[in-house]
């Protein structure tokens, strides 16, 4: 089973993969990365959850988990009523401009049919995220020093690590200089 | 989209100087889809959020696409013919009046090898050596430092090589948003257990990873590692096998840090005395350490002296010449190493023969089937355009630059080009610059030309036609050898192909020797030296001995000299400027990108709590920043990531360069945009 893999250490908050992703979907990204207390980034995607509220919320079965484990919504399929939206602890569906149908990162499905790996995963310059076999992934994980395992979401979902430091790098590298 | 139809072509990314590659799709004469080139040695497919954008300006509706000339306050569309023969009778007439040093050329570092060779090959021809490019303002202080003490201006190792460093030492240097597939390398390398050090005065994201941040004053380089030299000197932590069989000067350098106190170190430095032991000690004893630098080295009235001072500090710990031990500095453009390599430099021919060296001038001159050439060192950029403002200039031809935005104190600039009686610019779009101009030329860009590009590790690549160029655009080596010919010099530009001309510089610059059009299209290229067509190419330098004449390191001591501005009560702060990781230099590219501009949209100023609190400043607000050149209005960041006292405003956007100095180096005539004593309140507007 394949799964994503954040590994926020290395993110620098370059926003390479809202690019690639809104150029690789019409335009409009599925991936946020947000920048926490300015030193803290934290790229945002749906996490293709192993106990997916969305799919569960979703009235007429317009939400679909693949065999591969990605969790796909079915946009024609959608009422428009917006409770995966609402059920999301992630925040990351949204409904389009018009308010009409619902939208989040499908893994780049046309991009896994012919053998291509997402685009976020290929074009991140630090390789904070990664794709790959479960076991394969968290053997990276774990052989990391000093990351503490944040999510490891059963043989789906993503897994995610991030710095194991007591104190922000705002804080670490003023403290000196005071 | 059918992707069935799609042609993909390896390509070299248009931005900034690592290098990376891409898979170009082209459909029906468009350039239609981007994909990532996993194959490729430096980047493995990864692209910067620029990277991914690459392809939103070659079809741009603002392209121009007719030759223009200036009638009154705008422009009439003229024929080709018209304009390359008007503008070649003006060039030879200004020279006739006022003799060849009346004219100056600006090459480009976004330009091919071929088009840089051109150019500064027909300014040379035309009787002037001064032909500059902004290689001026980036990194001329690295080309003068490291050509002084190790005898080659460049990098000494591959941007992958970071991997095999125990020890990462970054100073003025934010790789992260300027470079950021060089993070691959260094977070490759902090996962091995590599130390990383950063040494800047912005918590940038390049120190968010940083083991040891040094957040020193702008302009205090020379202070920091002279302090961080007499700890490793006076704790026995020189490598004296290396210094004794490789370098020569220490014992001057000795001498210079017995002047060194630690207390003034930290007092100039901002740093506290412990963080310097601790990077000095790290530097020293790490099995293989690496200096990575960029601007904040670099545009400085000591720039030549910060980088020999690093040059010093690789010397004696013998952090040279092996894997994962060198000096890095990260180089901006796309080809800003080649167009160096090539001569566009005031003072240089291609290969770096001095324009004062008689014998290989005279050697060059053979080649390009003349008796002599121009003796005299030209006019460097910022040179230029005080050149222009006092009346000694009379022509200028700007290939790709923008310096009404990219240049330092533009108000000074904007007199200067106003001023002068002719302006020609060719470029890919309208700019700042091209406004002023009295002839534009609509140029090809990267896509729609082959040439070849060398990355910051002097790795040399090849970027093959993709498309045609819009209008009736030209690429850039074709105007040059129509204006070659029509001053004159037919017999000099009887190139039909950019691989015509790569034959050429193959004669002409020793370490282009065996980088044949043939052997540069291979993916990844080939890394100068390269001497001959067997040669495989160089990736690291000096192993066996520095390119020095006497093949020795030379450690060159550089006492501490403070910036050209120093804060007073008028002008209380100090301004430092630089990159953003959405933005590209003038930003005639980026500005023009939707998916960059709509995440970075407008120019701000970071500032500290504390200074924003004084001035009654708050988060999001208008103010006006103000040096003695002028001001401008912008957007305040009140941010936790500069201290009290500095505040910094990224350069892409036009007004940040109102405010900076064109104070310069005295050597490498580099301007000090790093240091800028100015003023904040809120924007009376």
């Amino acid at each position: 089973m394949n799964v994503l893999y954040l590994d926020l250490n290395r993110c620098i908050y370059c926003r390479a993969c809202e690019v690639a992703c809104e150029r690789e979907h019409g335009g409009v990204s599925r991936i946020f990365v947000t920048l926490l207390d300015w030193t803290e980034p934290v790229p945002v995607a749906c996490r293709h959850c192993e106990k997916h509220p969305c799919v569960e919320a979703c009235p007429v079965d317009a939400i679909e988990v693949t065999d591969e484990g990605a969790v796909i919504i079915h946009t024609n399929k959608c009422i428009s009523c917006g409770l995966c939206v609402i059920a999301c602890p992630f925040g990351v569906i949204e409904l389009d401009k018009a308010g009409k149908i619902a939208d989040k990162c499908d893994l780049c499905a046309h991009r896994l049919a012919d053998g291509r790996q997402p685009a976020c995963v290929l074009t991140c310059p630090t390789r904070c995220i990664q794709y790959g076999e479960f076991e394969e992934i968290m053997a990276r994980a774990r052989a990391k020093p000093g990351l503490t395992l944040v999510s490891a979401v059963g043989e789906t979902g993503t897994v995610v690590t991030m710095p194991d430091r007591p104190a922000g790098a705002v804080q670490k590298a003023t403290s000196g200089s005071d | 989209m059918n992707q069935q139809h799609i042609n993909w072509v390896p390509s070299v990314c248009p931005f900034c100087g690592v290098g990376c590659g891409f898979l170009a799709g082209v459909d029906r004469g468009r350039l239609v889809a981007l994909e990532y080139l996993i194959e490729h040695p430096v980047s493995e497919g990864a692209l910067c959020p620029k990277g991914n954008a690459a392809l939103d300006t070659v079809h741009h509706a603002d392209r121009l696409l007719h030759p223009l000339k200036r009638v009154g306050d705008g422009f009439e569309r003229i024929s080709w013919d018209q304009a390359l023969q008007e503008i070649a009778e003006r060039i030879l007439e200004i020279r006739e009046a006022h003799g060849p040093n009346a004219l100056a050329f600006l090459a480009s570092a976004k330009c091919s090898n071929e088009e840089n060779y051109l150019m500064q090959k027909w300014a040379r021809l035309v009787g002037t050596n001064s032909v500059d490019h902004c290689a001026r303002l980036c990194h001329a202080s690295t080309v003068a430092g490291l050509g002084k003490t190790l005898g080659a201006g460049a990098m000494t190792n591959p941007v992958t090589d970071t991997v095999n460093a125990d020890c990462i030492f970054v100073i003025g240097s934010n790789y992260a948003e300027c470079h950021p597939v060089a993070a691959r390398w260094v977070g490759d390398a902090l996962e091995q257990g590599a130390f990383l050090m950063v040494a800047d005065p912005r918590v940038t994201p390049t120190v968010w990873h940083a083991d040891l941040c040094l957040q020193l004053r702008p302009g205090s380089d020379v202070a920091l590692i002279n302090g961080m030299m007499k700890i490793i000197v006076e704790a026995g932590l020189c490598n004296e096998e290396f210094i004794g069989s490789r370098t020569s000067g220490l014992e001057q350098l000795r001498e210079l840090l017995q002047t060194v106190e630690l207390s003034e170190v930290e007092e100039i430095s901002g740093v506290p005395a412990d963080a310097i032991e601790e990077a000095a000690r790290h530097y020293a004893t790490a099995e293989a350490s690496v200096i990575m630098w960029s601007m904040g080295i670099t545009q400085h009235i000591t720039g030549t002296d910060n980088v020999m001072s690093l040059a010093n500090l690789a010397l004696i710990t013998g952090h040279l010449g092996r894997p994962g031990a060198g000096l890095m500095p990260l180089r901006g453009q796309s080809n800003v190493q080649g167009a160096c390599d090539m001569g566009a430099l005031s003072n240089v021919l291609p290969g770096y023969v001095a324009v004062t060296d008689f014998e290989r001038r005279r050697q060059i001159a053979a080649k390009w089937g003349v008796t002599e050439l121009p003796t005299a060192r030209g006019l460097t950029v910022v040179e230029m355009m005080n050149a222009a403002a006092s009346g000694d200039l009379h022509s200028l031809y700007v290939m790709g630059e923008n310096p009404i935005v990219s240049d330092p104190n533009v108000q000074h600039v904007r007199q200067g080009l106003d001023n002068i009686d002719l302006l020609v610019v060719q470029d890919i779009f309208m700019t700042e610059t091209a406004e002023l101009a009295d002839y534009v030329l609509p140029a090809a860009l990267w896509a729609e030309k082959s040439g070849s590009y060398t990355s910051t590790e002097r790795r040399v690549q090849w970027q093959p036609t993709l498309v045609a160029p819009p209008g009736e655009a030209l690429p850039d080596w074709q105007i040059i050898c129509e204006m070659g010919r029509r001053t004159g010099y037919a017999d000099c530009f009887p190139f039909a192909s950019p691989g015509d001309i790569l034959t050429e510089i193959n004669t002409v610059s020793p370490a282009y020797g065996g980088i044949t059009p043939e052997r540069v299209q291979a993916l990844g290229g080939l890394i100068w030296p390269c001497p001959d067509e067997d040669h495989p190419g160089t990736p690291i330098l000096h192993q066996e001995k520095f390119g020095t004449e006497d093949g020795l390191g030379h450690i060159t001591p550089t006492p501490y000299r403070p910036p050209a501005e120093t804060p007073d009560e008028q002008y209380p702060l100090t301004l430092t400027t630089g990159r953003l990781v959405l933005h590209y230099n003038s930003g005639s590219m980026t500005r023009r990108t939707k998916a960059l501009l709509s995440r970075e949209p407008r120019l701000f100023v970071e500032i500290s709590a504390a200074d924003a609190a004084e001035r009654g400043i708050e988060d999001g607000e208008l103010v006006r920043v103000a040096t003695c050149r002028g001001y401008t209005d912008c957007v305040a960041r009140v941010v936790p990531t500069v201290a009290a006292g500095v505040v910094f405003m990224p350069f892409h956007f036009s007004g940040t360069n109102i405010l900076t100095s064109d104070a310069l180096d005295p050597t490498a005539k580099i301007p000090e945009y790093k240091v800028a004593a100015c003023q904040i309140e809120k924007s009376p507007r």
